[in-house]
């Protein structure tokens, strides 16, 4: 691999233990890859369950992050502010708080910005077409890498802090124009793509993702007016059912202004069609039960918007969630300042909901509370996730937002809704 | 017999052969308190990975696994050499940070030549998978 002399310094530890050994894995892990080069990177966001003692490892002697970085939401829903309100066991938190505390002080000497979020890019982590960044997480990742044309590679956590740390990448895989057009094209058909609920947005990402495996996507013939809030629950699950790093939608993401320069000029080597048949069998795998009550109700994955901020607090006003169920809602803090300004957060809040800085799909295991075993949530993300990692103990149904809200009210499904 | 393989992370070991026709992950597959395969109906069910020359087809799975990669080798609980068809990147990441040595895209069929329990030394470095003796 070619590196600059300010790189073979930093091999050499020159800038300390932590950088040396951050750059040693990163060239290590180029040369698997056939890396040419280390490149620049303008951004990073980094996982916030890493290993403390590995963290202090690598920072050892750095003063300042590599690139502007964010960081990723309390996992194993250990937000301080919010597990105890939600009935998460002490003995799970404490050891988690007990290092996250002493995280903290690490994160403030690097000016790694705390957000505890998923959506970097709603919280400052700006980041334009182009440019190389490293993202952790598989839902930023796809985000970034889809809907702003920022170069991204499926970074394992590691990785990704060595990273941020350092302010270097290997340059490969999908920093290389050439391996970021579709191979696997998705044509939506029989389906007006203007009346498509979010829940369907879902249940297209949920379907896909299980055919298209780690490949590239470019999807045709969806709406050119959709909007983010659609594409946070349809981009999501092409990485949990499946590995997706890129899906280009055409006439909508910067890669695809046309199907064939998505596409590289190439056919695609496989047409997925999807139409309602498709859709409706992807939300049967989640379906409603009929006279269950559920017992929670979950919102937030990804982090939720200022605008479902707004639906939930319209919603809910003058109305109360009901006495056996729980309503949890993730956000960044960010976006929770901005809901509070707004009164949205107060109205959530009275009405018995609680907004939380945790990942809402509960990964990487499932501390939720044993008496819950059913859950509601408009994420497809989090249905696989929970109902993967709960083993079959809790079981998982899929509604749009507004159905969300008024199953924590009422507590079952409205019959003929 | 020999048979030559890419290094994705350097260093020799050797040991006695787990072999197992599927993907892995460190995130799931392995309890790194124990050194086993915790999941239920897994063909490896409780089989422990411990000092084992791990085979398999390729990584998969969440991009936090290099960290619980870490955390089974500062417990000591990671096999002692992996040979894979394909390594992906969370593995890489994974197999370099713990110092595990890693063969991918081996030349000859690993799952007709090696069994479980076979002896076999691994110099990742060089590149070269040694089968000794059944």
């Amino acid at each position: 691999m070619i590196l600059t002399k300010e790189e073979e310094a930093m091999a050499r530890g020159q800038y300390g233990p932590g950088l040396e050994k951050c750059i040693n894995l990163l060239i290590k892990f180029g040369e698997v890859f056939n890396a040419e080069k280390l490149v620049k990177v303008s951004s990073a966001h980094v996982y916030s369950a890493f290993p403390l003692d590995l963290l202090m490892e690598l920072t050892e002697g750095a003063n300042q992050s590599g690139a502007f970085t964010t960081i990723h939401p309390f996992m194993s829903l250990s937000d301080p502010l919010s597990w105890e309100k939600m009935g998460i066991s002490k003995d799970h938190v404490t050891p988690l708080n007990r290092e996250h505390e002493k995280k903290v002080e690490i994160y403030n000497r690097l000016s790694f910005f705390r957000t505890y979020t998923c959506v970097p890019m709603l919280v400052g982590n700006f980041v334009k077409k182009g440019d190389f960044i490293s993202w952790f997480g598989s839902c930023p990742q796809l985000l970034a890498n889809s809907i702003i044309g920022a170069k991204q590679n499926r970074d394992g956590a590691v990785v990704n802090m060595a990273i941020a740390i350092t302010g270097k990448a290997p340059y490969w895989g999908l920093f290389l124009d050439e391996n970021r057009s579709a191979e696997i094209l998705v044509e939506v058909e029989d389906s007006d793509s203007e009346l498509l609920t979010t829940t369907d947005y879902g249940a297209i990402g949920h379907y896909v993702g299980g055919i298209a495996k780690d490949r590239n996507i470019v999807i045709n013939g969806l709406n050119r007016n959709i909007t983010l809030d659609e594409m946070h629950y349809l981009l999501p699950p092409l990485s949990a059912t499946g590995a997706v790093s890129l899906c280009h939608i055409v006439g909508v993401t910067p890669e695809a202004p046309d199907l064939i320069t998505a596409l590289g000029n190439k056919p695609p080597k496989e047409t997925i069609h999807i139409g309602k048949e498709e859709i409706s069998r992807a939300k049967e795998e989640y379906s409603t039960p009929e006279s269950e009550e559920i017992d929670l109700v979950i919102l937030g994955c990804p982090h939720c918007t200022i605008q479902e901020l707004k639906q939930v607090a319209f919603l809910l006003e003058n109305k109360k969630v009901g006495t056996n169920q729980r309503l949890w809602i993730g956000t960044a803090q960010q976006i929770y300042n901005l809901a509070q300004t707004m009164g949205y957060s107060q109205i959530i809040e009275k009405a018995g909901g609680l907004i939380s800085r945790s990942c809402m799909s509960a990964v990487p295991d499932c501390p939720i509370p044993d008496d819950i075993r059913i859950i509601a949530t408009n994420s497809f993300k989090t249905a696989h996730y929970i109902s993967t990692f709960s083993k079959g103990r809790r079981r998982v149904v899929i509604g749009d937002l507004e159905d969300c809200i008024n199953v924590a009210i009422n507590g079952k499904w409205e019959v003929g809704d | 017999m020999e048979i030559r393989a890419h290094t994705v992370s350097a260093g020799k070991a050797e040991g006695q052969a787990l072999v197992y026709k599927g993907p892995f992950s460190f995130m799931g597959d392995l309890d790194p308190t124990t050194g086993k395969i915790p999941v239920p109906r897994h063909l490896l069910e409780g089989e422990n990975l411990v000092d084992k020359v791990f085979v398999f087809t390729t990584g998969k799975g969440s991009s936090g696994g290099d960290c619980i990669a870490w955390m089974a080798k500062e417990n000591g609980n990671v096999p002692s050499a992996i040979i894979c068809l394909e390594s992906e990147p969370v593995l890489s990441g994974a197999v370099i940070i713990t110092g595990i040595p890693t063969v991918d895209r081996p030349e000859k069929d690993i799952f007709e030549l090696i069994q479980t329990g076979d002896y076999v030394k691994v110099d990742a470095t060089a590149g070269i998978i040694e089968i000794v003796g059944k």
